[in-house]
């Protein structure tokens, strides 16, 4: 398990019938999803912040298994998509 | 149309769990068309009325539930790493520190350390389940489950059984009149979040043993936490499967906690505001923000996802969805038929009656009718009594409430039986009926008050009738109550405490883990608002200024401070409100245990009116306890005994009590003792009881403001004529000098314009309150009045005038029931001054505190005693001095005294005070020490206050303030040798106890944790609890009553004291060694300890010694007020005794203020311009020193517009280093920060005002108990803290 902070350009689109991302750019190369393997969504420590702007903060984080074309090197990641600014980020990867 | 429908759904009714008002998830539902939704409170049905009525108002079907914690069965283990917290925070957040992933083995233990040092143990997870109403049979089975849910075990920690809740089900008919919900916190989630199909299996089967197949459901939700927990979707996931195996009924709910996604964070303030605790991951429940009001569209994505994740087809979201509408359909409730909104019961008459009557309406004419020979005797007048008693019992009987006056009745004769003062409040003294039935003591035909104020055929709403009582024996009066009618009959009514801003501040702050001390200023600098107000009043009000909002962490305080607006946050029994009902009584509200073991409805006043229960008003006054007081002490001195509501004791129209309330030294008596009140009366000078009743509804908000006073005043005096608006109206408005007073005025006005009944009249008066009415009352009274043929020009003046005052009017019969007290109160003053106030001294029921009420007593010539051990009880008494006979007011006040009441002394118990009434005379300290045994503070404050004084023979601080060692003989003792032996004999005692201790081979301390705890049992309910036990036989007690009695928490009562010790004389009790020599404490010391001990300042008054630099800076003393020209500028100083902040007509806020300076009160008024720079002093400080320019008002009237304040003890200080130069100085200079804006300027942004339908604008801080700390509970140190030292 490796850990990033990566922004990604990320297209959505149906996984398996489930609204999903389904395809992303990551360092120049486009990975498609396969398989949704678990989403969730969760939100800080707001009271750490010193003001009022963003209570809520949510990232919501799909682990999904990718690979690159018909290849068969696939592995796992855990994009995050950050409500407050719209940004997505590849956060974590197992190969 | 949504088909979707919330089943589980939380509002702010669950304690400080759900962050949402009722209403507003209504609302929300019904913006997203839904057309059904449910409350399940947690703990209770709080919410349910105002739920039932905000859906009524939305248009949607409401379904009612409950979600209660249960007795785990012990199947599953319990989920020590299981809870739902947020304990599994992968780092793949910014914020979060690093934290192992996945599921950590909980670190909070069941014991966690919370705020007050105290020790929370009862946030352990226990399963929950959720109980929906499928009928109106249904929520009576789930209104009596929750009160026995709350009546087992603790109070405020209810835990429900499986086997309660077989015996509620196992009741009904129809298997789906009430369904048992296990979700994701009941044990069946614990096991799938185990993973353990097994277990999950063994818990559905153990429901099944107890319930049908229809009364169970399974229900799923998924918050799209991470993890496998509970709120995950593969959570969700497993339980689905768990039920599709078991062929369980499945349904999906969120779990709503909040309206709104972005109300998520306020959940987190109120987690940690329940646990005591700050805000941390550990101590908040949710990781997300999905626990909101979602859509059905929403939800159904979600149903599609925890399908996909259980393996299930497409086919099953729908069908997961088509369940929970199916169980929806079968849940809607109807408010009327179901929850029974709109019914009314009454107790059955057999009860009220002992079993006599035939129907309730015959029962009330035979008691009314007994009434008139007791009330009139065979006086002339009966017809006209008759007529009047024939058209009210024909209105009664036509409502059917002649049970409700029969009970209140009943109420009424049981509170007269124990010997305890009552009086009518309200509209109810207008009734003949109540009259006659003793309920209320003032005579509606005397005084032209009217029924239809009251009670009318046109309005199907219950009477309210209001009973004052003693306050202080007000609980014996619900034990009575409750007795009488049983727990099934009978609950008291719950009042619902809200956020307001100071609470909220207190609570975010402490979320937010800001320091006590900041919090504790910042909440108390805030008048009590609401909190949604609280930037508004930060921008408006000159005290709050210094606050620093700028400052971002403020900025988020007070961001969640508005938030947590109006939020519930605590349960009590409400200061009066008795429920009283048939035996249908719990299964139509639910009750719990009180703080002090009465059981309570769970709905509140509004929600109880809207059930149509009967809800009366026993409303403790203190002042019937003042005056109960007052008239036992007459007689215990010799005097007369005296029956206040006797007429022919206490004449109505006796002159020395006129005499007394014209002179306006009314301090004490009922509501005309304020400094409004009193330049009133001065100027009205009320000369019988009906001028009381009219200085009472004069003295009201509406009067006051929209200038009916003066006009009156001029025709009273005689300074200028009588005007009617036309002759007709000249009876009704006669007693007023043509001024529209009364409610009563305006309903005969229109009665006899408009030629209509009077009932009908008084819809009009109700409905020319409200805005949008008042036009088509327009429509509807021009027409009718022109036809009775009144000229244009009269009808537009009557409407114009009805127009103006409809809403401000008082009702005559209310001020006539407050004018009893207030007229029996200044008769006691009048003729027993010493009695009456040593009652109110006892009983403290007016605005002021205590020190003034004793320096008033001193004007009248009564001496002030001072505490003594061996004299002293634990009330205010009267002593005799001289023994002249009591002929004459004024040599009766000349011959009394009062003497200090024990319980004043700070810290003293009930029971130390019992021991030291019970076992004196003492002879000396030691003999006080060993057989009074009391702690060694009391004893030493005892001494401090000069107690024991009268044992040593230490003399009266008679000497001058100026005299700093006072002459002394040699070898007297002294108070400081007297506390030298305090600390003498508690080292003593100390070694004493050692010894014995170490002599008995098992410490007392290990006996006693042996013993079985007792259970505490409610005040005077300990003999009920025992009968009831003897009483059943199953060995449990079921009546509602004698539970909640066993749950109280409140103290139990002081055993009086029977046997005493005598005096022994041991001969190792250290006696008084040789007086120390220590000099005697000056008169400034005495003072400063009484005011430390007592709260009062006996020996010399506070300001006495700041009197040198007063006269040096020429300040003028209350007493010379009067003497001063119209116009001049003016000092006062004096000790705060009261602020207030009423309405006044221009809609700006006044800051009225009353000083004492020991010669008599001091009212200055600060207006807006001048309230800036000083407006905080006024609030925050306790001695002041006022400027301001004197008007006269009146031949005895003054009153003062104040230019400046400043604190006393600061210019004191400036006054010993600088001289009175420094002081002048000091009030010439313009505060910093103010002095760019000249006073007067209006560079303030325009503040709020609030308009009222009449017109009338108001000051959203009027009528708002002001900043700082009530005047009445002064800190004691404040006061006096030292005049010597700098700074105050």
């Amino acid at each position: 398990m490796r850990r990033y902070d990566d922004p990604i350009d990320v297209r959505r689109g149906l996984v398996a019938g489930l609204d999903a991302p389904e395809q992303f750019v990551w360092r120049g190369r486009l990975w498609v999803v396969r398989e949704v393997i678990a989403h969730w969504v969760r939100t800080g420590a707001w009271w750490d912040q010193d003001d009022a702007r963003d209570l809520l903060a949510e990232r919501e984080v799909w682990r999904v298994e990718a690979g690159r074309g018909q290849a068969v090197s696939a592995g796992v990641f855990d994009l995050a998509f950050d409500w407050g600014d719209g940004r997505w980020l590849l956060v974590c990867s197992s190969d | 149309m949504d088909p979707f429908v919330h089943l589980h759904v939380a509002s702010g009714y669950s304690l400080k769990y759900g962050a949402s008002h009722p209403r507003q998830l209504a609302e929300r539902a019904a913006e997203a068309e839904m057309d059904a939704l449910a409350l399940t409170d947690r703990d209770g049905v709080y919410g349910a009325v105002r739920f039932a009525k905000a859906c009524s108002a939305n248009g949607i079907r409401p379904i009612l539930g409950v979600d209660l914690a249960i007795e785990p069965s012990g199947l599953v283990p319990e989920p020590s790493g299981l809870v739902p917290t947020i304990r599994d925070f992968p780092p793949d957040h910014p914020r979060l520190t690093a934290r192992p992933s996945g599921l950590v083995p909980a670190t909070v233990s069941a014991r966690t350390p919370v705020r007050g040092g105290q020790y929370l143990d009862h946030d352990r997870a226990h399963p929950r389940v959720t109980l929906l109403a499928g009928s109106r049979a249904g929520w009576a089975a789930l209104c009596r489950l929750t009160s026995a849910t709350h009546l087992r075990g603790e109070r405020s920690v209810p835990v429900t059984t499986r086997g309660l809740v077989a015996d509620h089900l196992s009741g009904l008919d129809s298997g789906t009149d009430l369904l048992v919900l296990l979700g994701p916190s009941s044990e069946l989630g614990w096991a799938a979040a185990l993973r353990r199909d097994d277990m999950a299996r063994a818990v559905l089967r153990d429901w099944y043993d107890v319930t049908e197949r229809t009364n169970l459901v399974v229900e799923v939700v998924s918050h799209r936490r991470s993890g496998v927990g509970p709120g995950s979707s593969p959570h969700a996931a497993r339980m689905a499967g768990v039920a599709a195996s078991a062929g369980c009924q499945l349904v999906l709910t969120n779990e709503v906690r909040y309206v709104d996604r972005a109300d998520a964070p306020v959940v987190d303030v109120l987690d940690a505001a329940r646990r005591l605790v700050p805000l941390d991951l550990r101590h908040v429940d949710r990781a997300n923000a999905e626990g909101f009001l979602k859509t059905g569209k929403e939800m159904a994505d979600i149903a599609d996802e925890i399908c996909r994740f259980a393996g299930l087809g497409d086919k099953e979201a729908e069908r997961l969805l088509a369940g929970t509408r199916a169980v929806a359909d079968r849940c809607a409730l109807d408010p009327r038929a179901d929850l029974g909104i709109g019914e009314v019961h009454f107790p059955e008459l057999a009860v009220v009656e002992g079993g006599a009557g035939t129907s309730g309406d015959a029962v009330l004419r035979a008691r009314c009718e007994a009434g008139i020979g007791r009330r009139y005797g065979s006086g002339a007048d009966l017809p006209a009594v008759r007529d009047r008693l024939d058209d009210e019992l024909t209105v009664i009987g036509g409502l059917g409430y002649a049970t409700y006056f029969l009970t209140v009745a009943d109420v009424v004769d049981l509170v007269r039986d124990r010997g305890i003062r009552t009086a009518a409040r309200g509209s109810g003294a207008g009734s003949l009926v109540n009259y006659l039935l003793g309920v209320s003591g003032v005579d509606p035909l005397r005084y032209g008050l009217l029924m239809e104020r009251f009670l009318s055929p046109l309005r199907q709403a219950l009477p309210d009738i209001d009973v004052d009582v003693e306050s202080a024996r007000r609980l014996e009066i619900y034990d009575a109550i409750l007795e009488r009618y049983g727990g099934e009959r009978c609950a008291c009514v719950s009042m619902m405490d809200t956020y307001r801003v100071r609470h909220a501040i207190r609570d975010v702050g402490a979320a937010l883990g800001l320091p006590p001390g900041e919090i504790d200023q910042l909440a108390k600098a805030f008048p009590h608002i609401r909190a949604r107000d609280a930037r508004a009043a930060m921008r408006e009000l000159p005290e709050l200024r210094s606050v620093n909002l700028g400052e971002g962490r403020l900025d988020l305080l007070f961001t969640l401070v508005e938030k947590l607006d109006g939020l519930p946050r605590h349960i009590a029994m409400h200061p009066c409100g008795v429920l009283l009902s048939d035996a249908t009584l719990l299964d139509r509200t639910p009750v719990e245990a009180s703080f002090l073991g009465y059981p309570m409805s769970q709905f509140d006043k509004e929600d109880v009116e809207d059930l149509g229960l009967l809800k009366l008003d026993v409303l403790g006054i203190r002042m019937q306890s003042a005056m109960a007081h007052a008239v036992a002490e007459v007689a215990r001195v010799g005097g007369p005994v005296i029956d206040l509501d006797d007429e022919q004791q206490v004449p109505r129209d006796d002159p020395a009590t006129y005499a007394l309330i014209q002179s306006t030294r009314t301090l004490g008596c009922f509501q005309i003792e304020s400094p409004g009140q009193r330049e009133l009366v001065g100027k009205f000078a009320p000369r019988g009881f009906e001028d009381i009743i009219i200085d009472i509804s004069l003295f009201r908000p509406g009067p006051v403001k929209s200038d009916m006073i003066n006009p009156f005043l001029r025709v009273r005096h005689g300074w200028s004529p009588a005007e009617y608006l036309h002759p007709d109206l000249e009876p009704v408005l006669e007693q007023t000098y043509g001024v529209v007073v009364f409610h009563e005025q305006v309903i005969e006005m229109i009665a006899v314009v408009a030629g209509c009944g009077r009932a009908e009249a008084d819809e009009v008066r109700r409905a020319l309150g409200d805005r949008e009415a008042k036009e088509d009352v327009r429509t509807w009274f021009f027409p009718r009045a022109l036809a009775g043929g009144y000229p244009l020009a009269v009808v537009s003046r009557v409407w114009e005038v009805l127009e103006a005052f409809a809403s401000f009017g008082f009702c005559k019969a209310h001020a006539a029931a407050f004018a009893l007290p207030t007229f029996q109160s200044a008769w006691l003053k009048a003729h027993h001054p010493a009695a009456f106030l040593a009652g109110v001294l006892t009983h403290d029921p007016g605005m002021y505190p205590k020190r003034l009420i004793l320096d008033d007593a001193r004007h009248f010539g009564i001496a002030v005693l001072p505490l003594d051990v061996n004299t002293s009880d634990d009330v205010y008494r009267v002593e005799r001095r001289g023994g002249r006979s009591p002929s004459a007011a004024g040599a009766e006040a000349a011959s009394d005294g009062i003497r200090l009441a024990l319980n004043e002394v700070k810290g003293i118990s009930a029971a130390e005070v019992a021991r030291i009434t019970a076992a004196r005379p003492f002879c000396s300290l030691t003999d006080l020490w060993q057989r009074a045994r009391v702690s060694r503070p009391v004893a030493e404050r005892l001494v401090l206050a000069g107690a024991l004084d009268s044992l040593y023979g230490i003399g009266s601080a008679n000497q001058s303030f100026g005299s700093s060692v006072p002459v002394r003989r040699r070898g007297t003792v002294t108070r400081r040798d007297l506390l030298l032996q305090v600390a003498e004999l508690d080292r003593w005692t100390r070694a004493t106890d050692r010894a014995v201790r170490a002599a008995s081979p098992r410490s007392p301390r290990s006996a006693r944790s042996k013993s079985a705890v007792p259970l505490s049992l409610g005040q005077g309910s300990a003999a009920g609890w025992a009968d009831g036990l003897a009483g059943s036989r199953s060995g449990l007690p079921t009546d509602p009553r004698l539970l909640a009695a066993a749950q109280s928490q409140g103290p139990l009562p002081v055993d009086p004291v029977t046997a005493v010790q005598l005096t022994l004389d041991l001969d190792d009790v250290p006696a008084l060694a040789e007086p120390s020599g220590l000099p005697e404490m000056s008169g400034a010391e005495r003072v400063r300890a009484e005011l430390e001990v007592l709260g009062l300042d006996i020996s010399h008054h506070a300001m006495d010694c700041y009197a040198p630099m007063l006269d040096e800076l020429a300040v003028t003393r209350s007493r010379d007020l009067l003497r001063q020209r119209n116009q001049s500028e003016v000092l006062v100083a004096g000790v705060k005794v009261a602020t207030q902040t009423p309405p006044v007509r221009s809609g700006r806020r006044v800051v009225f203020l009353t000083l004492d300076d020991g010669t008599g009160p001091v009212d200055a008024t600060f207006f807006e311009d001048v309230q800036g720079p000083y407006a905080a002093t006024i609030f925050h400080s306790w001695l002041l020193v006022v400027r301001g320019v004197l008007r006269r008002t009146g031949p005895r009237g003054v009153s003062m517009r104040a230019t400046g304040c400043w604190e006393l003890p600061e210019l004191y200080a400036v006054w010993q280093s600088n001289g009175i130069a420094g002081v002048r100085d000091a009030i010439a200079a313009v505060p910093a920060g103010f002095a760019d804006q000249p006073a007067g300027s209006a560079e303030a942004p325009p503040n709020r005002v609030l308009v009222h339908p009449s017109g009338f604008r108001q000051s959203p801080y009027a009528d708002i108990r002001p900043a700082g700390v009530d005047t009445k509970t002064a800190p004691r140190k404040l006061w006096h803290s030292s005049p010597g030292s700098a700074g105050g």
